[in-house]
């Protein structure tokens, strides 16, 4: 009788402590809910860092972990538009679904950049109508994002409240403590002439108010033409463009080919935290942008 | 007259426009057309530009437990043009927890081909095994299907599906009562590879319909789909399905016949991809009508081509085909071509299964 009280005790404080099973689709957003969520939460993403969040598949197994999960954080801004509506339409995971509490648009709760003024179309390649969603490298940007996460969490688990309100608070303070150290080593070399491949780094250009000139890229994830880059080079050429940063997933030829022209070198980095390996987190991550940067010369 | 005209569209277009606002309405409208030309004198090509398919779809979620779909083409058959309805049908994700139902006209859940849209198939006609079993395009009928994703770590999902059967394949004709409705099952299960964005999918198929004859037909298959990604690029993909049919009269006599594809593509850049598919098809129970005796048979394909994607909204495809059926040794059937194909999607399009 006692092994069996016991055992129904075990139970009953297993379940009541249950973690919050929470899905998010990139690990960036992974370590922020794991920083706000602490111990109350069960995290895992479904990217690993290393792709390019634009073009993957709904993939099956994926689905399987969407339908454990009591919340689904995505980017948003419609990064993700091409397989996270199949990954929660067939998850058949009804709390997770759009506009069920455990829906977390974390786009919803950033100021993004580049919302295009004019009426869009596909001529114009793959423009997000609600703005760039690469707002996780911009620290100020990542700081709604934790309110938001913040937010839905206390939707889900109310009970949480006090803890998450004390992890988001600590964790706007290391993200604000990130943005000094990236900013002390920005100082160490200023006025540096930015390009990039994409648009994944305009959030960070913006917060730390870097010189930028222009991307290689002419229509947004097409491929530049044979002309768009000798073009381009040129003027990169004769503007003393420093350096070109570059996602991992970008195309290391038209990169090559660019810096053939024009002599300006580039950097391909990662702009994700891994799953695996470096950077394991949000500090390593801008930190790894910042080093980049200054160390181009 | 004219500016009531006017006046009333100025009205109606906000409204209409509200409306759709209002109710997430998609709309997806996909282009096809395919020029074929034969190279040799038994080939069966048309030698023309053949609008094949344009296909209209309607999709948004009805309330809030139900999505609903409406997709509708017209083809060209035999250069009319026929506009048909290919899907109707309400759905819901939201009623049972891992559960997945629709009611209405669908294409059957089973297969790889037989689930995704003609115009999104990565090559341009249907093998033999395909167009034998389930028409040149898919299977479609009126009735329900359940799917559930199992609880488990791994990824396996089970459906079926209970159809009218009045119809199998393509046919306008409403078709006639059959003796036992088409039912189907299928269990799916996938394996990640190397990369987070790598994986193989199997997929086993049992689908049943015995019609107004008394005339049973079984289909057994399988089928895999394996994607290597880097980035943007698509690097590697394995498309396969193998399918047995037999077909069973009121005499017990039992007609099988057994067929396979294999495709295989290779990225060579993020738009450009080179591919080849080998099919092959042996009728088993063929038999001399005189002497009765079984001919051994078999009908082979290859199709190489080359796919050039603008970007996801628009596809050029180029290849050659030469099928040949074999019976007892001798050639009896010979059939080279070339083949092109333009895609295009305007509108919406809905996420891609993997």
């Amino acid at each position: 009788m006692k092994y069996i009280l016991v055992l129904i005790l075990i139970l009953v404080s297993s379940t009541l402590h249950a973690k919050l099973k929470v899905v998010t689709t990139s690990p960036d957003l992974s370590w922020l809910v794991k920083q706000v969520g602490g111990d109350r939460v069960k995290v895992d993403s479904l990217l690993d860092g290393s792709e390019d969040p634009h073009f993957v598949d709904a993939m099956p197994n994926w689905i399987a972990k969407a339908s454990k999960a009591d919340v689904f954080c995505l980017v948003g801004l419609e990064l993700e538009v091409g397989w996270a509506p199949k990954i929660l339409q067939r998850s058949s995971n009804k709390n997770i679904q759009v506009g069920n509490k455990g829906y977390c648009n974390v786009g919803k709760f950033v100021t993004a950049l580049e919302i295009p003024k004019e009426k869009i179309d596909r001529s114009m390649g793959d423009v997000h109508s609600s703005g760039n969603p690469h707002y996780h490298l911009s620290p100020e940007q990542f700081k709604n994002a934790a309110k938001g996460v913040f937010e839905i969490l206390v939707n889900n688990d109310a009970k949480g409240f006090s803890v998450y309100k004390k992890n988001l608070d600590a964790t706007i303070k290391t993200i604000n403590s990130i943005k000094q150290k990236v900013a002390t080593i920005l100082k160490s070399k200023e006025n540096l002439k930015l390009m990039s491949y994409h648009k994944e780094f305009s959030y960070f250009i913006d917060d730390f108010n870097l010189n930028y000139y222009a991307d290689i890229e002419e229509v947004p994830g097409v491929p530049p033409s044979a002309g768009r880059i000798a073009r381009i080079a040129l003027e990169a050429k004769s503007q003393n463009v420093d350096l070109v940063l570059g996602a991992n997933s970008n195309p290391k030829k038209i990169l090559e080919k660019f810096r053939e022209i024009s002599g300006v070198s580039y950097k391909q980095i990662p702009i994700s935290i891994r799953k695996k390996g470096k950077p394991s987190n949000y500090e390593e991550l801008l930190v790894g942008v910042a080093k980049a940067i200054v160390e181009s010369k | 007259m004219l500016k009531k005209i006017v006046l009333t569209f100025t009205l109606l277009i906000p409204g209409l426009a509200f409306s759709f606002d209002g109710s997430g309405l998609q709309i997806s409208l996909a282009g096809d057309m395919v020029y074929d030309t034969g190279l040799n004198s038994g080939s069966s090509a048309e030698d023309k530009l053949a609008m094949r398919g344009a296909e209209i779809m309607f999709y948004t979620p009805v309330d809030h437990n139900f999505d609903g779909v409406l997709s509708a083409a017209a083809h060209d058959e035999n250069g009319e043009t026929v506009f048909e309805l290919h899907e109707l049908y309400l759905s819901s994700n939201k009623l049972i927890p891992r559960g997945r139902v629709k009611a209405g006209q669908f294409f059957l859940g089973v297969g790889r081909l037989n689930q995704i849209h003609q115009h999104d198939w990565p090559f341009i006609r249907a093998p033999k095994v395909h167009e034998t079993f389930f028409d040149s395009e898919g299977v479609f009928d009126a009735g329900i299907e359940f799917g559930y994703l199992l609880p488990t770590d791994s990824y396996w999902d089970l459906s079926f599906g209970l159809t009218s059967g009045h119809r199998y394949g393509h046919a306008h004709t409403a078709g006639s009562k059959p003796s036992a409705p088409t039912h189907y099952v299928r269990l799916e299960t996938f394996k990640e590879l190397s990369a987070s964005t790598d994986g193989l999918k199997i997929g086993f198929n049992y689908l049943g319909r015995t019609d107004e004859q008394k005339n049973s037909m079984s289909l057994g298959g399988i089928d895999l789909v394996a994607k290597w990604r880097d980035g943007k690029r698509l690097t590697y993909l394995l498309q396969s399905e193998a399918w047995y049919r037999s077909v069973k009269d009121i005499n017990g006599d039992e007609n099988q016949q057994v067929g396979l594809y294999v495709f295989n593509q290779f990225g060579l850049s993020d738009s450009l991809l080179i591919g080849a598919r080998l099919d092959g098809f042996k009728d088993l129970s063929k038999r001399n009508s005189i002497t009765d005796k079984k001919i051994n048979n078999v009908s082979y394909a290859i199709s190489p081509e080359l796919t050039w994607k603008s970007s996801e909204f628009a596809t050029f495809r180029a290849g050659f085909s030469h099928s040949f059926t074999k019976e007892e040794g001798k050639t009896i059937e010979e059939d080279t071509r070339f083949e092109l194909q333009l895609v295009f999607i305007l509108g919406a399009h809905p996420a891609h299964n993997f």
